[in-house]
């Protein structure tokens, strides 16, 4: 229970530092960059929840199956985080110009 | 640090500690008074008649048809006894799972079952107040929350309640057993959970430990609950698995649904639990039956059916029963295991099995994670790949040796339930 009690603190503390680090750099709004980061703030640690909680229960296969696909999953919300970010909101950058 | 900075790291404080709490909090085990998870859908005013359907031929089950009472004999058609004859021997090998201190901590774990101390807590309560009177309550809401805060107090794992229905009652008890002596007018229908890290360990022996252990609870409980009605005033009956079937009256009492394994499932519990009851004449307000998918689950699912060992769990549809075998009742439609077959095999194993039970989908700790997975359950179409996920994760297989080396480590290290 303390581990899942430092990963929820941890969750929220990591929001805040990128948030206030968007906020430093005025990128912070909250569609889709605060969205998005969020979204994948959240799998990612969750994927950590579910890795500890399985081996917990001895049930290495369910770690590792959690580990790549609520990990790949989180790693596909975190790169369309990071190109929002980078392109100052648009998840697709557009090509027209 | 200025009113702005103060307000600001307040505000981030505040949020770390209620995210902290908010998980600690999921983490703990919640108790289960009136599942109302997400996805169960209460039918209110309904009965297990309008969710099940029933044909001409449903009448009083007898007891002496049950594959047990087979098996003790005197029945036109009797099974062979061998379970019985082999179960609780002394071990000579100290093979793993089946040695001498597994069939010790099996023993020790089932000390309240056993035909003599099942007539010790399984027995009427007669009325004992001080003033000769029964205790009046406003409603019988009212009085229905007395009593499921009694057997949350009592440690059941999950409570519900029914009104008493002769036709889920045994038409005959078998000779051994209390007659109930008085006429019930509800029934109180408890959940005592199996621990999950022992029985896990089916299909050897000390698997066993967590079903026996779930059965010493069963008698300890439901014998409680009964003499706290009595002390109110009201005749009482506590049973374990004699005087009523107890799946149908768990359905009524709204505590989950029927199996494709032909056991009862609780939205939050799972599979992994026994069945207890208390009749009573108390009059209390009945739950209402309830359903959360369990019906659509178990026609995509039938991982119980392909790794039951002696192919007693059906693969087909639900069906009514036509009464080849006498210990499938007849009158209900259901999936319809093959005791007969199971039985057997209990004896050839000189173990009782629990395979169907562990190896459900529905059989996992409880704890946060697996009911944030179970949400997905719930979601209509993701039934459908719910047994395809599951096996993918490596869940439900027989248990490595490495599980029986650790076993005894994890049973020193298991933390004390807190309050």
């Amino acid at each position: 229970m303390l581990i899942y009690a430092i990963l929820g603190g941890l969750f929220v503390a990591v929001q805040f530092l990128i948030m206030s680090k968007l906020k430093q750099m005025g990128k912070a709004q909250i569609w889709p960059n605060g969205i998005l980061v969020l979204i994948t703030n959240a799998i990612l640690f969750f994927s950590l929840a579910w890795v500890y909680g399985s081996l917990v229960e001895f049930e290495v296969q369910a770690a590792f199956m959690g580990l790549v696909t609520y990990g790949a999953a989180g790693v596909v919300f975190g790169i369309l985080a990071y190109r929002a970010i980078k392109n100052d909101g648009k998840i697709l950058k557009s090509t027209k110009n | 640090m200025n009113r702005r900075d103060f307000l600001k790291k307040s505000a981030v404080t505040t949020g770390v500690v209620v995210g902290s709490v908010a998980l600690s909090g999921a983490a703990a085990k919640p108790m289960k008074l009136d599942p109302q998870s997400i996805g169960t859908k209460v039918h209110k005013g309904k009965t297990i008649y309008d969710l099940m359907e029933f044909n001409d031929e449903f009448e009083q089950f007898e007891e002496h048809n049950i594959i047990f009472s087979r098996a003790m004999g005197k029945h036109e058609h009797p099974v062979p006894p061998t379970f019985f004859q082999v179960w609780n021997a002394p071990k000579e090998h100290d093979d793993l799972g089946n040695g001498v201190l597994d069939n010790a901590l099996f023993n020790g774990a089932g000390i309240n079952w056993g035909d003599e101390k099942q007539h010790y807590f399984f027995r009427p309560s007669k009325p004992n107040t001080v003033d000769g009177k029964p205790k009046k309550f406003e409603s019988p809401s009212e009085a229905s929350y007395y009593v499921k805060a009694a057997a949350k107090f009592y440690k059941a794992s999950a409570v519900g309640i029914c009104k008493y229905d002769e036709s889920f009652m045994y038409k005959e008890n078998v000779e051994a057993f209390n007659e109930l002596g008085f006429k019930p007018k509800s029934v109180v229908v408890l959940l005592l959970q199996m621990d999950h890290e022992i029985l896990r360990l089916y299909p050897r022996p000390i698997g066993m430990s967590g079903a026996a252990l779930a059965y010493s609870n069963m008698a300890e409980v439901s014998s409680k609950l009964a003499e706290f009605l009595s002390v109110l005033g009201y005749s009482s009956h506590s049973g374990g698995n004699h005087h009523g079937i107890s799946v149908p009256l768990a359905i009524s009492a709204g505590l989950g649904e029927g199996s494709r394994m032909g056991t009862l499932l609780h939205p939050e519990l799972g599979s992994g639990f026994r069945i207890a009851k208390v009749f009573t004449e108390m009059e209390l307000e009945p739950n209402d039956p309830i359903t959360f998918g369990v019906e659509q689950f178990c026609n995509n699912c039938k991982k119980c059916a392909d790794n039951c060992p002696s192919n007693a769990v059906t693969l087909e549809k639900k069906s009514f029963a036509d009464g080849s075998n006498v210990s499938t009742r007849k009158g209900i439609k259901k999936w319809a295991t093959d005791s007969e077959k199971c039985f057997e095999y209990w004896g050839e194993g000189a173990c009782d099995c629990g395979r169907c039970i562990t190896s459900c989908p529905y059989f996992k700790y409880d704890n946060w994670v697996h009911r944030f997975a179970k949400l997905a359950v719930v979601t209509p179409g993701v039934q459908n790949v719910a047994r395809y996920v599951d096996d993918l994760f490596g869940y439900g297989k027989l248990p490595t040796d490495d599980l029986y080396h650790d076993v005894w480590d994890r049973l020193y290290k298991k933390q004390p339930e807190k309050l």
